[in-house]
């Protein structure tokens, strides 16, 4: 029993991760229509950012919000400068597009820091007191790290205005120019938090499954799944799609598959839902007209 | 702002359509090109014949994912399981099962090919995003799959198969290496030209209907699920051939030869070769196969980051990659010389 225990929570924090990183990828979703497949790799050159910056002796948390700053910005300027070239283009092209940015982030990373993996120590060691029952401090700061996340881009929808012009901005957009609200603004802000809540996923990250390059390429998948099975069409459904992989993955591994056969395990989860139910759980089917 | 592309968006991207060149000047650059590659075995030895095999067998395999993503619009981003398919089943039919190479070969295409169907009925449900998200995900899984224990006392686990060496032919005086090229280069002239021949007909046209506009394709009576269906089994048959063609060149195969980003390789080589062009396999063969080559004497990390330079690029600025420059070119030279 304790052992079910350790990986129903160790599941639910590595849950937490991929929620985060679902939540990134529903937000680009929800303003521009598109799944950023780069999400994985902008959030590990975020995560290699923050540990330079580090290591040239700046304390954690400030790097930290750093990061986070700078991340937001690129996440803009790929949108201002890239994608937004491609708005009227056929539907494979921004995909492919995503893909190149996707391998040269991957290749620039690896070629100005090398495949070394590296490990990165936890902000949390310090504060020993957060470890609560089957949960280590690192794993108890994932989780309200992600909660704080979470209410923060809830809050930020729900009650300012910002949030309510990139609502209007993604549902309707020609409607919301004719009120005045800068739709192009809204599509890079989009890609901005994105970005900087990605940053914040692989920062969390980088602890557990230690720094290299391709530390990002497996969570990706999870947060694909996650965000397919909530819904991508809704940020909740993203972060519950994100904890249920979480588990489901953990569980498997050690119940049923065998830890060698998860991506096995998640690539089955994603192609069921996408044929039995396309939409996720709590997402909404889009439908088009022809 | 020309007239096409108030016409339809996706004027400016698409490619013009490969005019219909009527007799004998149609068959003047496939023969330069067969001429060209027959040329190589005597000109080229050993690991520079080994790059040769490379570059044509990678050629068939985007000339496959050309063929699905390119003509008929289903973004695959996991052919390198397709890849891993034919040259596993390569490898297990000749050291397994003694099976002579220029049997496996075309067998192993055949059972590639039966996996693409059965891939391409879920596929069928699939809008392209999604299609693509699918098959990213199963690029990612492949290699679990090889290692796993199910099957590792077939496919070797982790430590893989080797392939026992050809025998080369020696009656007609080529070494192991010239034979294993001429071998590749005569599978890849028969795939190429199946495929000219069942693109410029009525498969093609539908194809690409199926692209542009599967609702109209469907109202003119053109059978979309079979042709998406036959789409991906062909696809599956071309680049389950090339991994077969390159497991005998390398005469080894391991999950590691199969990693994810070899899938991305494939769609690279796809999009800066030519997306919807046939010799557009043939650059990208070598642009993948040539380009890490020298790149990687940079960094282990610069081949990476020069492909996914080299998407962006043609993506922004030559949407036809480089068989479009080509034609472009060949264009600007016949209208000058009139």
């Amino acid at each position: 029993m304790n052992e079910f225990i350790h990986q129903l929570s160790t599941g639910l924090v590595l849950g937490c991760v991929y929620a985060s990183l679902a939540l990134a990828l529903v937000m680009i979703h929800q303003t521009t229509g598109l799944v950023n497949f780069a999400q994985g790799e902008m959030a590990m050159a975020s995560t290699y950012l923050a540990w330079t910056l580090v290591a040239h002796g700046m304390p954690y948390w400030p790097a930290f919000a750093l990061t986070v700053a700078l991340s937001f910005v690129a996440g803009m300027g790929i949108e201002r400068v890239l994608i937004r070239r491609f708005d009227g283009a056929p539907a494979h092209a921004v995909i492919i597009v995503m893909i190149g940015l996707m391998i040269l982030i991957d290749g620039l990373v690896g070629w100005i820091f090398g495949y070394d993996v590296r490990t990165v120590d936890s902000p949390f060691e310090k504060t020993a007191w957060l470890a609560a029952g089957p949960l280590s401090a690192h794993e108890a700061g994932i989780g309200l790290v992600t909660l704080l996340l979470m209410a923060l881009v809830f809050a930020f929808f729900r009650f300012t205005r910002l949030g309510l012009a990139m609502r209007a901005a993604a549902l309707t957009p020609l409607s919301s120019r004719l009120v005045g609200i800068n739709v192009g603004l809204m599509l890079a802000l989009g890609w901005g938090i994105a970005a900087a809540i990605g940053a914040v996923s692989g920062m969390l990250t980088a602890p557990i499954v230690y720094l290299d390059p391709n530390m990002m390429l497996n969570v990706i998948i999870y947060a694909f799944a996650g965000a397919l099975l909530g819904g991508i069409t809704n940020p909740w459904g993203a972060v519950v799609g994100g904890l249920a992989i979480g588990v489901a993955e953990n569980l498997a591994g050690a119940y049923l598959v065998g830890t060698d056969l998860k991506l096995v395990f998640v690539l089955a989860v994603i192609v069921a839902v996408l044929t039995i139910r396309p939409q996720g759980l709590f997402g909404r089917r889009l439908v088009t007209r022809v | 702002m020309t007239i096409t592309s108030s016409i339809h968006p996706d004027a400016r991207v698409l490619a013009p359509a490969a005019p219909a060149r009527g007799g004998s000047a149609a068959l003047a650059l496939p023969a330069l090109l067969i001429l060209a590659g027959a040329a190589a075995t005597f000109l080229f030895s050993g690991y520079q014949l080994l790059l040769a095999a490379n570059i044509v067998a990678y050629a068939i395999a985007i000339l496959g994912l050309n063929l699905l993503a390119g003509y008929n619009g289903q973004i695959s981003l996991g052919h390198g399981a397709f890849l891993a398919i034919g040259g596993y089943a390569t490898a297990i039919l000749m050291s397994r099962f003694g099976v002579p190479y220029w049997l496996a070969v075309p067998l192993c295409g055949l059972v590639t090919m039966v996996v693409g169907f059965l891939v391409a009925i879920p596929a069928l449900r699939l809008e392209m995003l999604y299609l693509a998200l699918a098959t990213f995900a199963l690029a990612v899984a492949v290699p679990q799959l090889a290692k796993n224990k199910l099957v590792s006392g077939w496919t070797g686990g982790v430590d893989g198969l080797s392939l026992p060496r050809i025998r080369p032919w020696s009656a007609l005086g080529l070494d192991v290496d010239q034979t294993v090229y001429v071998y590749t280069l005569l599978v890849a002239i028969v795939a190429f030209a199946l495929v000219v021949n069942l693109l410029r007909g009525r498969v093609g046209r539908a194809l690409e209907a199926i692209r542009d506009h599967p609702v109209a394709a469907e109202t003119m009576a053109i059978d979309v699920r079979f042709f998406k269906t036959a789409a991906f089994g062909v696809s599956a048959f071309l680049t389950g051939t090339a991994g077969g063609l390159g497991a005998i060149a390398t005469a080894f195969v391991s999950p590691d030869s199969y990693a994810f980003f070899l899938s991305i390789t494939l769609m690279v080589g796809a999009v800066v070769g030519g997306f919807r062009s046939v010799y557009g396999a043939l650059f990208g063969g070598a642009f993948i196969v040539l380009m890490p080559n020298y790149a990687e004497r940079l960094s282990q990390g610069a081949p990476w980051a020069i492909y996914g330079a080299c998407t962006i690029l043609v993506m922004l600025v030559m949407p036809s990659g480089l068989a479009g420059l080509v034609r472009a070119a060949i264009d600007r030279w016949r209208t000058r010389a009139r």
